[in-house]
């Protein structure tokens, strides 16, 4: 086991736990997290020694997440031009049926929209600061914490008082 | 106050001296000390919902993946061979320019720092200064302790100074690991304290990146230190 393979090891608990809050689903949060292991280790050399081994995965979690996601629409879309018609009821009856399953918290992240759970992710689940949150997401201070209270007052609302 | 300010309080964001004064504000309005409650237990809620995924066993096909060479004798679990190899690397990127490393870790019993378990702890005098000393009581020591506080990952940390530089120390299971360590750029061996230095406010900076909520005062630093500095629940 090289030093790198070593290190991601390591990371690894915590990787599937972010790769958790972003999917919400034990079996999709360990495929992404099996993509983003393969990309890493293709990437190795663009990593840079002794900066945060963890920020680095994080966001290569989070672009591995964006193109499934978009690949998955692409795919829904093109089922839905063949498939037009009764079908599509049916397959929301049993995405609705699925969700009651999820407990609450999962319920409730799922609603909020991708930008909004990532941040939620990083800084509520993960414990990232603001700003490791916006390095790692190229993405302004100002937008991160918008996004962020928009996320919590979402969740609050949907979780209701008793949070 | 603003609900921006106020989660900013609940995630640990707010200076030092903003959340004092954050906590003034709590005291006066019970309208807004609910509002920090409600934060502070969603995110206590959203955190404990995850918690146990990192607590669970690693699937053996993500663990297979990170085994390059299965058939060669594997290093012990805990080698933490990678730590080892970048650990001066990671220090030495904190170190203020001009400083040569080997003032900052030197070797053998009467050096402040040793290298344990893959981390740089503190030994002797300084080990001695952090379990014991408080800020308000100096002493006759050469070290000078600055603010204590508790961090997000839940540990006792306490900054310092001394004639040589300011670093920041989080007490662990092996002692104080030292987190930052900045040389002075000036006044060694002068006994000047440079309280007001460039290195002390980049430890101060570090400190309040790695708070949650606010310093400890004193009489929380005396409890703390009575306790032996046990993480906090």
């Amino acid at each position: 086991m090289t030093e790198f393979e070593r290190a991601l090891l390591d990371l690894l608990p915590r990787l599937r736990r972010f790769a958790r809050a972003l999917t919400l689903d034990h079996a999709d949060a360990d495929d992404l997290c099996q993509t983003a292991l393969e990309r890493a280790l293709k990437a190795e050399a663009s990593w840079e020694k002794g900066s945060r081994l963890d920020s680095w995965m994080y966001r290569i979690i989070r672009n591995c997440w964006i193109d499934e996601v978009r690949a998955r629409k692409r795919r829904s879309e093109t089922f839905v031009a063949e498939e037009a018609g009764a079908s599509v009821g049916q397959a929301d009856d049993r995405r609705i049926e699925a969700r009651v399953e999820l407990g609450n918290v999962d319920r409730a992240m799922a609603e909020l929209p991708p930008e909004q759970r990532e941040v939620i992710a990083l800084i509520l689940v993960e414990g990232l600061a603001y700003r490791e949150a916006a390095e790692l997401l190229d993405l302004p201070m100002g937008t991160v914490t918008s996004r962020l209270v928009r996320g919590r007052q979402a969740l609050m609302e949907m979780l209701g008082e008793a949070a | 106050m603003t609900e921006d300010q106020i989660i900013a309080y609940v995630d640990g964001e707010l200076g030092p001296i903003d959340a004092l004064r954050f906590e003034r504000a709590i005291e006066a309005d019970p309208a807004l000390a609910d509002s920090v409650r409600r934060h502070r237990a969603l995110r206590d809620r959203i955190g404990r919902h995850f918690e146990p995924v990192a607590e669970e066993p690693v699937p053996a096909r993500l663990a297979a993946m990170l085994d390059s060479a299965p058939n060669v004798i594997a290093f012990p679990p805990k080698a933490r061979r990678w730590f080892d190899a970048s650990r001066y690397a990671a220090i030495a990127a904190t170190l203020a320019v001009g400083v040569i490393i080997g003032q900052m870790l030197p070797r053998g019993p009467a050096a402040p720092m040793v290298e344990r378990n893959g981390a740089v702890v503190a030994q002797g005098a300084l080990a001695k200064a952090l379990d014991g000393q408080l800020a308000s009581a100096p002493g006759d020591s050469s070290y000078r302790m600055g603010v204590s506080f508790v961090s997000r990952d839940k540990r006792y940390c306490r900054t310092f100074s001394t004639t040589s530089g300011a670093g920041l120390g989080c007490h662990g299971a092996d002692g104080w690991a030292l987190e930052r360590f900045i040389a002075g750029t000036g006044g060694v061996g002068q006994g000047a304290y440079r309280q007001a230095g460039s290195e002390s406010a980049e430890i101060l900076g570090a400190a309040q990146d790695m708070m949650a909520g606010y310093p400890l005062d004193a009489a929380a630093e005396r409890r703390a230190r009575n306790g032996g500095w046990q993480a906090p629940r």
